[in-house]
């Protein structure tokens, strides 16, 4: 279970996002907003990137206090992933699979579901920007999350890959990690299970519960 | 562990020895290079007595690997900020001896020249029976490590911690650096991001100037000086290199501006001309003696307008470190025998044409090297 209390962030002085309270208790969250609502900053916060006002706690667990359990056990996907340019998709697995204490199995898993394996050991600088979303989307799923965090998981990926990725996120849900997921697509369509969600909408710097 | 370390090197250490290769190069140049090959060891066994047996010379090379480390510590620190580099701070989920070892291996790596000056030194000190030096020496670059994978890991957990403005962040938001901004973006990119590298190349270059005009005011040849101006000169190539970088990575938006060429290249211009203004002035107030005031005018017009062909060529095809290493010995070769020539002013006028054609010609069809993007 998720929990925002008096969270506050601004950018120079000028507030982005106001939260005073709000209880994420549902397995699968869809956070919906228009461009520039502040569902990222929303995310890298949740996902400790960036600093803000207020408390954020998971399970218990407040962030601030135990950021080392925090990175361990949230993943966070970025809507438009960057990565050094140098770097293989081999070495950014291996590194997530080390800090994030995925086993060879999962990892091996993952690499597979998603079709990654192709181009694993090639540079990230000369990835389209599917391939680099689908990188992105396996790194998420590593190591032992209680939380996932996906910002436009659909975008730039084709039909069969949002099935996947839709399915996939089910099957953690049901070894009980809780997914909060951003998507300007209707997720109904891709998947039956995310057809009756909790949704919450971004708008007017607060966010409300649909 | 045993993965992490391998795949940070390739984001911290390979990557700090290559866009600091320039600034190796140069301290080899000055170490190495501008000794007779014959009395090289002598000179620097000598260096190493010195340093033993004089306080202010051991504590100036302190100083100087001092000066290193915050380098090291600059270049890692800005790198856990950048966006691409987000993947590091999943070392947060790693054990606090984990982390702290990691950063401090990795300093150690990038300390590697130093390090290897000290023990190479420390032979000198054991045979001199020298120990209080000899324990300083060795010691004193991991203390410099130590202090610096505190720091790293204090940034790497400090991510949630909202940062106070520095004192020249401060400065620059002020009003009047606000006026035509994009003139003086550059300039003030050096300040806020590479200002350390702007404090070696200054550091190096007055000291170049000091040895020169103050310390040998009587017995120092103009050739002699034209070779040690040229290494002041590549000194600031080095930061002409970052500019350009900082232009086309960071800046890339700008290319989108209604700007004239003239104004692109007066936004290369500008900090060219300025970076040179300390060293003018220096060389008026104590280069009397060797160049008249128009000669010194001339000299400082002829390097500014070759900081501006070091700017154009940085637009020419598949122009990464290695090119404009070699490009840059090229022209120092040439404007070695022209400063002889004392053709200063001439040479300066033709410089800067020959910059404004290359990066009229080149602007347009600019394509970042592999690997330097």
């Amino acid at each position: 279970m998720l929990q925002i209390e008096g969270y506050h962030k601004a950018y120079h002085g000028q507030t982005i996002l106001r939260i005073p309270a709000v209880t994420f208790d549902q397995p699968r969250t869809w956070i919906k907003g228009g461009n520039g609502a502040g569902k990222s900053t929303l995310f890298k916060s949740l996902a400790a990137l960036i600093p803000f006002e207020g408390t954020i706690t998971l399970n218990g667990k407040e962030m601030r206090k135990h950021l080392q359990h925090w990175r361990s056990v949230v993943n966070y996907a970025e809507a438009e992933p960057i990565f050094p340019a140098f770097l293989t998709g081999e070495d950014l697995i291996r590194w997530y699979q080390q800090t994030k204490r995925g086993t060879p199995e999962q990892v091996n898993k993952l690499i597979d579901t998603l079709g990654v394996r192709k181009y694993m050991h090639q540079k990230v600088g000369g990835y389209s920007s599917g391939m680099a979303k689908k990188l992105s989307l396996v790194l998420a799923f590593i190591g032992c999350p209680e939380l996932i965090l996906l910002d436009e998981p659909l975008a730039t990926l084709d039909v069969e890959a949002q099935a996947i990725i839709l399915a996939l996120t089910d099957e953690y849900v049901q070894q009980g990690v809780q997914v909060i997921l951003t998507s300007h697509q209707g997720l109904a369509a891709v998947s039956e299970q995310w057809q009756y969600v909790h949704t919450c909408l971004i708008a007017d710097k607060n966010l409300t519960q649909l | 562990m045993s993965t992490l370390l391998p795949i940070l090197r390739k984001v911290l250490q390979f990557q700090f020895y290559k866009q600091h290769a320039g600034f190796f190069f140069l301290a080899f140049m000055l170490l190495f290079g501008l000794i007779d090959a014959s009395q090289i060891v002598g000179y620097h066994v000598s260096l190493m007595r010195g340093m033993a047996s004089t306080p202010w010379l051991c504590g100036l090379a302190l100083l100087g690997w001092t000066l290193y480390s915050l380098k090291i510590n600059f270049f890692t620190r800005q790198l856990l900020r950048s966006e691409g580099s987000m993947f590091l701070l999943n070392l947060q989920a790693c054990s606090p001896a984990t982390r702290w070892w990691i950063f401090w291996v990795s300093h150690v790596e990038m300390m590697l020249p130093v390090i290897v000056y000290t023990w190479v030194a420390s032979v000198v000190f054991v045979a001199d029976k020298t120990y209080g030096i000899l324990i300083l020496f060795l010691l004193y670059p991991f203390v410099l490590c130590t202090i610096s994978a505190y720091l790293y890991v204090r940034q790497l957990m400090g991510v949630l911690e909202e940062k106070e403005l520095g004192f020249i962040d401060r400065i620059s938001r002020l009003k009047i650096f606000q006026l035509r901004s994009y003139y003086f973006v550059l300039l003030k990119q050096m300040l806020h991001e590479r200002k350390l590298a702007l404090f070696i190349a200054k550091v190096g270059s007055f000291g170049i100037l000091y040895i020169a005009f103050t310390l040998n005011e009587t017995n120092f040849e103009k050739g002699e000086f034209f070779i040690l101006y040229h290494i002041i000169i590549s000194a600031h190539a080095v930061i002409i290199y970052y500019m350009v970088q900082f232009l086309e990575n960071k800046l890339a938006g700008l290319r989108q501006w209604p700007l004239h060429y003239w104004q692109r290249f007066t936004i290369a211009a500008i900090p060219c001309f300025i970076l040179l203004l300390p060293e003018m002035v220096y060389m008026i107030l104590h280069g009397q003696h060797m160049f008249t005031l128009p000669e010194i005018g001339g000299i400082y017009f002829f390097s500014a307008a070759q900081l501006c062909v070091f700017f154009s060529l940085l637009y020419l095809p598949r122009m990464n470190m290695d090119r404009y290493l070699v490009y840059l010995f090229t022209i120092f070769a040439f404007s070695i025998f022209m400063m002889l020539l004392k053709m200063y002013w001439l040479y300066g006028v033709v410089e800067l044409l020959l910059a404004i054609t290359i990066y009229r010609l080149r602007f347009e069809r600019f394509e970042q090297p592999e690997g330097e993007k």
